[in-house]
């Protein structure tokens, strides 16, 4: 491992030019708004952390009605949070944003146990949770925006289209993981294994956690 | 125990429903791979929707940045070994001056380094010809030393001045990335102190 580590200056570096997609943004000037919107969609569909708060949100939703209520208000709170974030340039710590982030999964699969209803004899309202761990994670892409050094020439349009993007990619995911899970209800055993799956939803929220507590700590 | 109820076997989807939306979700993931994340991530466009869509630079981009990384990581370790190979009973002068003017061509970049001391004080300015560069002042400590810094960068600009103090030993100095369609000339002026200047790519 700690070869790894001592390479990676040396890639990232090699002129101090970045790579990738941040390598790909300083390199362009101006507005650009598919390529933003691309970015935007594939930041949603490869973070696990968004994707897991979503299976969490719509574990138990299965009509379609509710469902875009849920993620309306999820998408209502991170659409607000990204954009006030990257112009008000709030400096929050990536690292515990995303451990935050962590826990609203850990939370949201809490909730889904009934464990609040269990131990404190109430249910908090499942919409303004979603929508409060809305604004967190909307604040992580805000922070993952402003690692990427976007150019202030077309900055506003570019945000909205990384912002389109987000909800295009939000959408995409969530189409996938409703078949997954439709095919899975139909099972009559998903009731069944619906208490596994959120402890084990709820331990994936601590690893994310733990992973950024650790990089907070050591960067 | 949930916080939600079982629901009705009227309320979930039919079998038939499933397999439709399956086949429909294979499609659009097929549409979209081939239309725009192939373009986006590799600059493989077989459709021509990715160059429609303006996908297929960032691709070309992001491909030929990760070659000129390993590329480009190879040759200045050359180039410092080398270096750093006749660096001994080298003469160290206090105050130098060059002016270098070279072309690079429309997608192609050059980088030009100044080896100083710690501390050393270089004065610079530098102009371009033709439309603006992205640029990236930065320094790499001697082989083995593993100390790399960045001081300040800029896309599109058309010239730049001031001082650069070294913040270690090693090589410091200008990467320039020329993303005009047209080929640019850069004229860089260095007065200062450091041991010699030489063009690195």
């Amino acid at each position: 491992m700690i070869w790894v580590f001592m390479l990676m200056p040396i890639f990232l570096l090699a002129h101090g030019v970045a790579t990738g997609d941040a390598g790909y943004i300083q390199e362009i000037t101006g507005i650009n708004c598919v390529p933003f919107m691309y970015l935007g969609a594939k930041h949603m569909v490869t973070g696990y952390d968004h994707l897991l708060f979503l299976v969490g949100v719509i574990f138990f939703l299965y009509k379609l009605k509710d469902i875009g209520i849920y993620v309306s208000l999820f998408a209502l709170g991170h659409s607000s949070t990204l954009l006030f974030g990257v112009f008000a340039d709030i400096h929050i710590n990536a690292f515990l944003i995303d451990a935050i982030i962590g826990l609203s999964v850990v939370y949201k699969a809490l909730d889904n146990l009934g464990a609040f209803q269990q131990c404190f004899g109430f249910q908090p309202n499942t919409k303004i949770s979603t929508l409060i761990f809305g604004l967190f994670h909307g604040f992580g892409l805000a922070a993952k925006i402003i690692e990427f050094e976007l150019d202030t020439d077309g900055l506003f349009a570019n945000l909205i289209a990384f912002n389109v993007g987000v909800e295009i990619g939000q959408l995409l995911a969530l189409s996938a993981i409703l078949i997954i899970i439709s095919y899975w209800r139909k099972q009559g055993n998903f009731m069944n294994h619906a208490y596994l799956s959120n402890i084990i939803l709820m331990t994936c929220g601590f690893i994310l956690t733990g992973i950024q507590l650790y990089g907070y700590f050591n960067s | 125990m949930f916080n939600s109820q079982k629901p009705s076997e009227n309320d979930l989807p039919t079998s038939s429903q499933l397999i439709k939306s399956t086949m429909i979700a294979f499609g659009i993931a097929s549409v979209l791979l081939v239309t725009t994340i192939l373009p986006a991530e590799y600059g493989y466009d077989p459709t021509g929707v990715g160059e429609l869509l303006g996908l297929k630079k960032m691709g070309e981009i992001k491909t030929s940045l990760k070659q000129e990384s390993l590329k480009e990581t190879q040759q200045v370790k050359n180039v410092i070994v080398e270096i750093a190979n006749d660096q001994d009973g080298s003469k160290i002068e206090e105050e130098n001056q060059d002016i270098m003017e070279v072309v690079i061509e429309s997608g192609e970049a050059i980088e030009i380094k100044l080896e100083m001391k710690k501390g050393a004080i270089v004065h610079y300015k530098w102009t371009t010809q033709n439309g603006g560069v992205n640029y990236n002042l930065h320094g790499d400590g001697y082989k083995g030393t593993h100390r790399s810094i960045y001081y300040h960068k800029g896309r599109m600009i058309n010239s730049d001045n001031g001082e650069l103090k070294a913040e270690f030993d090693g090589y410091h100095g200008w990467f320039w990335r020329n993303r005009n369609d047209v080929s640019v000339t850069v004229k860089l002026e260095t007065t200062g102190d450091y041991i010699q200047i030489k063009r690195m790519l």
